[in-house]
């Protein structure tokens, strides 16, 4: 018991937002990836936007 | 008539409430005279940047729901009410990740300012039919979401002032009709962003308080009651799997709602989704967290089964924990939030019958002065069915009339086919009117299963059973299952739209957003990357109708 709550219950209550938390991450760096990938390929078709 | 809740400290309580309301009007009628067009009031909104966008996507919901129904959901249930973000989390993630670019990007190609047209041009329907259809759940379930704003803003009053409940949703109901009829722009961008904030802080503060007042609330809930500690609130087998299933489906109703993929619609720079993304994300920990703190700790505050009416747990440990002068200015910016998100859902309700169903079937060639004279009246006859709606279901916790009444039907009917309009070429007009009946009728029937039976003489299952489980699980899982399932099934038993349109713009999906010239366009140069947008959401697009109307002004 940690606080009043069992071990088990705060790794099932927590759990999912660290990895959710870990999801964002890991969307973040994807994407910034993924669009600059794509702005480099159009990059003539492109102005100053 | 009772008194206040507030106690001693009502005064000052309430002359912060009131003098902060006084200011937002100010600071919305002052906005709205510096700005000339609605192109205006957008570009304002959006040169805020993306910190503002994903703050704005998430503060939509600080409303009723966020704000008073998640602590009432954690006072009855305990602790697993931290799962009410189980499934939002991940599906707005999802949704930023898969939907957002792609919806941003079809936007600029169809030039579509509402849901209903949108979903019209991309499967090249000409008979109206999935525009109609959408149209009409639009009416239905955003009027169900304006009829939980004023149960909501009843709520906050009774609390305050002490009033029946009665009271507080006609006023609250006439505030809404009345400054969307004849009040003009109640809000503006920064004014929603502020009062996001101002929410989104006491739910990160009210438990920090907490803490320092009462310690850790474990152990004391334990001592209540174990099930309030317990991840799955006490329960075992398929009881606990379907309770768990319930919170899940929850996020199954973010594709659905328009309010959210408005913000989608609506966005300026495709290069900062992801750090609007990061924001809206940030907020719901924050949010969610705090909101089941909240009501966790009105439980140690004020015992177990103290508090009849749930719904009113947050403003009363706002009322215990924080200053009088800052309770005044938190609880008059949820009523504010209320306020606005009401208003902004009876004007998209307004639109689906002006514009999509009068304009679009009944009458062609209405003029301007004609579609904004009826909008008027449309506005008061949703807003009246709204406060009659809060008045029958006042006995209702707001967590459950939205989530059944409004982002559930909402969720399961133009979910689906808004995911599949994006992502499948296959589907046809008649596999999304199907989903989209379908949908929402089972929304509605899960929602009844236990009025239903016993009146047919069945009686539910016993407790327990999967059959239990089955009807009582919240019906969004259930109905955007059923859902999809029909759009798939119809689409592919009927005749697909245009391939090589449909190609053409999907195509666009694998360029940048600067890279699309929108040559498609019939009106030329829309939204282009960090240019000049003009109104390209649902709510902007009614704005932009009433605004280039007159219609505050021509009686």
């Amino acid at each position: 018991m940690t606080g009043g709550l069992s071990t088990t219950a705060w790794l099932a209550l927590g759990g999912p937002f660290v990895i959710y938390l870990l999801a964002l991450v890991g969307y973040y760096i994807l994407e910034g990836r993924r669009e600059r990938a794509l702005r480099e390929e159009y990059e003539g078709e492109i102005g100053d936007g | 008539m009772a008194d206040g809740i507030a106690g001693g400290a009502s005064t000052w309580v309430l002359v912060t409430f009131t003098l902060y309301l006084i200011v937002l009007v100010g600071i919305g009628l002052w906005a709205s005279r510096l700005m000339d067009t609605v192109g205006d009031y957008v570009v304002g909104g959006r040169r805020v940047g993306p910190v503002v966008t994903g703050f704005s996507e998430r503060a939509s919901e600080m409303s009723g729901w966020l704000t008073l129904g998640v602590p009432g959901d954690a006072y009855g249930t305990g602790v697993m009410a931290v799962y009410n973000g189980l499934g939002m989390i991940p599906a707005d993630l999802l949704s930023w990740a898969g939907i957002a670019k792609r919806l941003r990007k079809y936007t600029e190609i169809v030039r579509a300012v509402t849901l209903p047209t949108f979903f019209e041009i991309r499967l090249q329907d000409d008979t109206g039919m999935v525009k109609g259809v959408s149209a009409l759940v639009l009416i239905v379930f955003e009027g169900g979401y304006v009829g939980a704003q004023i149960v909501a803003a009843g709520t906050l009053l009774r609390v305050l002032t002490g009033v029946e409940m009665w009271i507080g949703i006609l006023v609250g109901g006439a505030i809404v009709i009345g400054y969307t009829v004849l009040g003009g722009y109640f809000a503006v961008a920064w004014t929603d962003y502020l009062q996001g904030a101002i929410i989104l802080a006491a739910f990160a503060v009210l438990p920090v308080l907490a803490v320092g007042e009462y310690g850790l609330p474990f152990e004391q809930l334990s001592a209540m009651d174990a099930s309030l500690t317990s991840p799955v609130a006490g329960m075992s087998g398929w009881a606990a799997l379907f309770g768990l299933i319930s919170y899940v489906a929850i996020g199954l109703g973010v594709p659905g709602n328009p309010h959210i993929m408005v913000r989608f619609m609506g966005i300026d720079r495709v290069e900062d989704i992801r750090l609007a993304a990061v924001v809206a994300q940030l907020f719901m920990f924050v949010a969610y967290i705090g909101a089941a703190l909240v009501g966790l700790y009105a439980l140690v505050a004020f015992g177990q089964g103290s508090i009849a009416n749930t719904d009113t747990v947050m403003p009363r440990l706002t009322l215990e924990l924080f200053p009088p002068v800052v309770a005044g200015v938190v609880l008059a910016a949820a009523l504010a939030a209320m306020m606005s998100s009401a208003d902004s859902q009876l004007l998209v309700a307004t639109s689906a019958v002006v514009e999509d169903v009068y304009h679009g079937f009944l009458d062609r060639e209405a003029t301007e002065r004609e579609l904004v004279r009826y909008s008027r009246a449309v506005t008061l006859a949703i807003g009246t069915a709204s406060v009659a709606f809060a008045y029958l279901a006042r006995e209702t916790p707001i967590y459950t009339l939205v989530l059944d009444y409004a982002w559930g039907g909402l969720g399961a009917a133009l979910g689906p086919t808004l995911i599949a309009a994006l992502w499948w070429r296959r589907l046809t007009a008649k596999g999304a009117t199907a989903s989209m009946l379908v949908g929402a009728s089972t929304m509605i029937l899960w929602t009844q299963w236990s009025a239903i039976l016993p009146a047919v003489g069945i009686g539910m299952p016993p407790e327990g059973s999967f059959l239990n489980g089955l009807l009582s699980v919240y019906g969004l899982f259930p109905a955007f299952v059923l859902s999809a399932m029909t759009l798939v099934v119809v689409s592919l038993l009927t005749t697909p739209p245009d391939r090589g349109t449909v190609e053409k713009h999907f195509s666009v999906f694998r360029k940048p957003l600067p890279a699309i010239d929108g040559t498609d366009a019939e009106d030329g140069g829309y939204v282009t990357d960090g240019g000049t947008p003009q109104a390209c959401t649902e709510l902007d697009a009614v704005r932009h109708q009433i605004a280039t109307s007159e219609y505050w002004d021509n009686e």
